[in-house]
């Protein structure tokens, strides 16, 4: 008995799923593991698919959730109402929970705005999808690591499928976009997805092959930031345009 | 000391004491492999393992600012390989860019196209076809799916070259001035085409790179 997750689904899903099953393993579907291969997908879906659509394909074909809880529409993309006839076909057995999470609580975005390094930033947010124990979810020894500190710079968008490109920003750097949506528990809320602070150099990223490309490319134009679009992991000539433009900000 | 901008291609080398210049392709480089240096830039770096790594646009905008006195300027290199955008405004780095996947080979197609063809810049007719392309590869293709119906060679090198200004063109963000660097600003016939798009278009030769490695 395991369950699986895909986006961020509304609180009161989760809880009751929790209650019901309070042993169960649950699984983040969207993150990559190293012994699965997202290209294990590619027996059902086209290349010009984003890489985290490929990422949950693939996971949930190997980890066969029993139950799983499908978020999709406005709060997540649109990809994942168009995959599910793949997986009610290829997993038969596996019961299907799909929802739209509407959410309007605000929960905050202490850590987008803390001095921690980028990754473990995303890191502590992508663990915390499923906490509905506390405000955060997070225990007193790491509350104090949330201070909120002036930003030298900002990253834009959604958890990438490589991490790596964290590792090229320096700690100060302020979270925005969905992940901000993420971490505040309302992954619904496009005002606060399209908000940057003005003037921080920023880069707005986002998978290829993702509608968010579209935001990503509007607000690097209106906030002369740097618009980075990366298929699967990083790629030399991505990384050395995001270090040029941190450098050349003097965001280092 | 000695600066080198290793790029795709070319390889490009100052000894700024001397101020002895010389530019080696790839494969005459590679015969006779100098990997000595103090600084380098470039997507062939690694070939100067012990040199001081310099990032590409930030050459590219060290050396533009040295040369350019102007406070609003837009900057963009082109070499076999990729593309470089870097912007001033008032004083001030603005906005970089780099094109490697849709839009890379522009200069690598052209001189791979004309090669095979043994044609010479004189040839290319001067023609308002264009092909739409995003990509020197993508454009090869369709060269040839034009040139096996009615498209002359010289029509379709002209066709497949303004397709390749235009692309350029737009990806600097349809400037109507573009200083330009790198091994296309000598082309004279790349030039020709795309100063039908850009009308004051100033071309800044091989070096900037390296200036921005003094």
């Amino acid at each position: 008995m395991n369950i699986g997750f895909v986006g961020v689904p509304p609180l009161d899903l989760i809880e009751k799923y929790e209650k019901a099953f309070p042993q169960t393993q649950w699984f983040d579907l969207d993150v990559p593991r190293n012994e699965i291969n997202k290209k294990n997908s590619m027996l059902y879906l086209p290349d010009t698919t984003c890489s985290v659509i490929q990422t949950v394909l693939a996971n949930i074909m190997e980890i066969k959730p029993s139950i799983l809880i499908a978020t999709s529409g406005a709060c997540k993309c649109d990809s994942m109402r168009f995959l599910l006839p793949i997986i009610k076909r290829v997993l038969p057995s596996t019961e299907i929970v799909e929802c739209v999470n509407n959410d309007t609580r605000d929960f905050g975005y202490p850590i987008c705005e803390s001095g921690l390094p980028l990754i473990q930033k995303f890191e502590m947010i992508t663990e915390n999808v499923i906490n509905t124990v506390t405000k955060w979810g997070l225990g007193s020894t790491t509350k104090h690591l949330l201070e909120k500190t002036k930003p030298v710079a900002g990253f834009w968008g959604v958890p990438p499928f490589d991490f790596s490109i964290l590792k090229l920003f320096p700690d100060n750097t302020h979270v925005f976009g969905w992940t901000r949506c993420m971490e505040n528990k309302t992954p619904h809320n496009l005002e606060l997805e399209l908000y940057v602070r003005p003037g921080l150099p920023t880069i707005f990223f986002s998978q290829a092959f993702c509608q968010k490309n579209i935001l990503a490319k509007e607000l690097a134009n209106i906030h002369k930031g740097l618009y980075v679009e990366v298929d699967g992991a990083m790629d030399k000539s991505s990384k050395a345009k995001i270090m040029a433009f941190l450098e050349l900000k003097n965001c280092y | 000391m000695l600066l080198v901008d290793a790029g795709t291609s070319y390889i490009k080398i100052l000894d700024s004491t001397s101020g002895k210049f010389k530019i080696l392709s790839l494969a005459e480089f590679k015969d006779h492999p100098i990997i000595k240096a103090n600084y380098v830039t470039g997507h062939n770096s690694n070939l100067f393992s012990e040199a001081i790594f310099v990032n590409e646009l930030v050459a590219l905008a060290k050396g533009a600012r040295k040369i350019i006195h102007e406070n609003d300027f837009t900057v963009l290199d082109i070499g076999s390989r990729d593309m470089k955008l870097v912007k001033f405004s008032e004083g001030e780095f603005e906005k970089c860019d780099w094109n490697t996947s849709c839009g890379a080979m522009i200069g690598f197609t052209m001189e791979l196209i004309m090669k095979y063809f043994n044609k010479v810049p004189e040839d290319i007719k001067d023609t308002d076809m264009c092909f739409d392309i995003t990509c020197g590869l993508l454009g090869i293709t369709k060269f040839f799916d034009n040139i096996s119906k009615t498209t002359t060679i010289e029509e379709g090198l002209s066709a497949l070259i303004n397709g390749l200004s235009k692309f350029t063109w737009q990806f600097a963000g349809k400037p109507q001035k573009l200083y330009l660097s790198g091994g296309l600003s000598e082309n004279k016939i790349f030039l020709n085409h795309l100063q039908k798009l850009v009308p004051d278009l100033k071309s800044l030769g091989r070096t900037v790179l390296i200036e921005g490695l003094k």
